[in-house]
């Protein structure tokens, strides 16, 4: 393999990875030095292993670091993706992808509704007065200012629960990589070119 | 050789080199050639936690033949882990030389 086949094997390995274009120079650097002492590119494309293997055990080095703290939501997500694409055999993961879909979908639509209802009790309390009697209010309007501020805690309550379910589930994806990795001694070269 | 031990191994010999001087990822690699090295590839991921953990950090110099190189440096918390490694070692190797001398005089 040549020097440039390698980086474009590995640039390919580390797509969305911080770190990437420093790791790519290093490398880059890498073979500038054997070639210094008369080593072909092939033979330092052989002896630093497998790029996709190197740049898997960077991802995981670098996904490590956000499995350690709590990341944000969008990374969480991002983890999720790429365990389910990297993990599970294709059909299981669209399967999982699309379960995940349907309850997040799920979800957000139940805590809307709840929303709309807190939103729909406070709108018929401020419009209470205005209505003519014999209208649908038949709560006094205390009662329907607990019930809407009540349905909107619920609906907010759900959505942050939602929201902490992901990162956590995010978090552990990225303990369980790191892990697999370390168990699987999956280090590049190990079985390499 | 077990793969986990030997990754341990590499932490204790990439420490070991940094706490005499810095070096740059190639030399790494190149001194631990023979026996150590799984993939010289290997050593920058390594070389990648070992910064996120802040046993080492990193500088660019300027160097006659390209663009500026990135040098590794150790860090305090990367002297005390190397001797706290250093010392485990030692008394792993001790443990098995013991176990296989015993072992040895008596057959």
């Amino acid at each position: 393999m040549t020097r440039h086949e390698y980086l474009e094997q590995l640039r390919r390995a580390l797509r969305g990875i911080d770190g990437a274009e420093e790791l790519l120079a290093e490398i880059d650097d890498h073979f500038a030095s054997g070639a210094r002492e008369g080593r072909s590119e092939a033979e330092v494309a052989s002896s630093l292993g497998d790029p996709r293997l190197l740049g898997r055990e960077y991802r995981a080095v670098a996904f490590a670091r956000h499995a350690g703290g709590r990341p944000g939501v969008f990374t969480s997500i991002r983890l999720i993706a790429h365990r389910l694409a990297t993990e599970l055999p294709p059909p299981v993961a669209a399967v999982a992808g699309g379960a995940l879909g349907l309850f997040a979908g799920a979800a957000l639509i139940v805590a809307g509704l709840f929303a709309l209802g807190g939103l729909g009790g406070a709108t018929n309390l401020v419009l209470a007065p205005f209505i003519a009697q014999g209208a649908s209010i038949r709560l006094p309007p205390l009662a329907a200012l607990f019930a809407s501020v009540g349905f909107g805690l619920l609906g907010v309550s759900g959505c942050f629960a939602l929201l902490s379910a992901l990162v956590e589930s995010g978090r552990r994806s990225g303990r369980y990589l790191v892990e697999r990795v370390a168990r699987k001694g999956d280090m590049p070269g190990e079985g390499g070119v | 050789m077990n793969i986990q031990f030997k990754k341990g191994v590499l932490e204790l010999c990439v420490l070991s080199l940094l706490a005499r001087r810095d070096y740059y990822g190639y030399e790494i690699a190149d001194a631990l050639e023979g026996g150590v090295a799984i993939a010289e590839g290997s050593v920058y991921p390594l070389l990648r936690r070992l910064r996120d953990d802040g046993l080492v950090d990193t500088y660019l110099k300027e160097s006659a033949e390209g663009p500026p190189r990135k040098y590794y440096r150790i860090t305090e918390a990367g002297g005390a882990a190397c001797r706290a490694l250093a010392a485990e070692w030692r008394e792993f190797v001790a443990a098995v030389a013991r176990i296989t001398e015993e072992a040895h005089d008596e057959a």
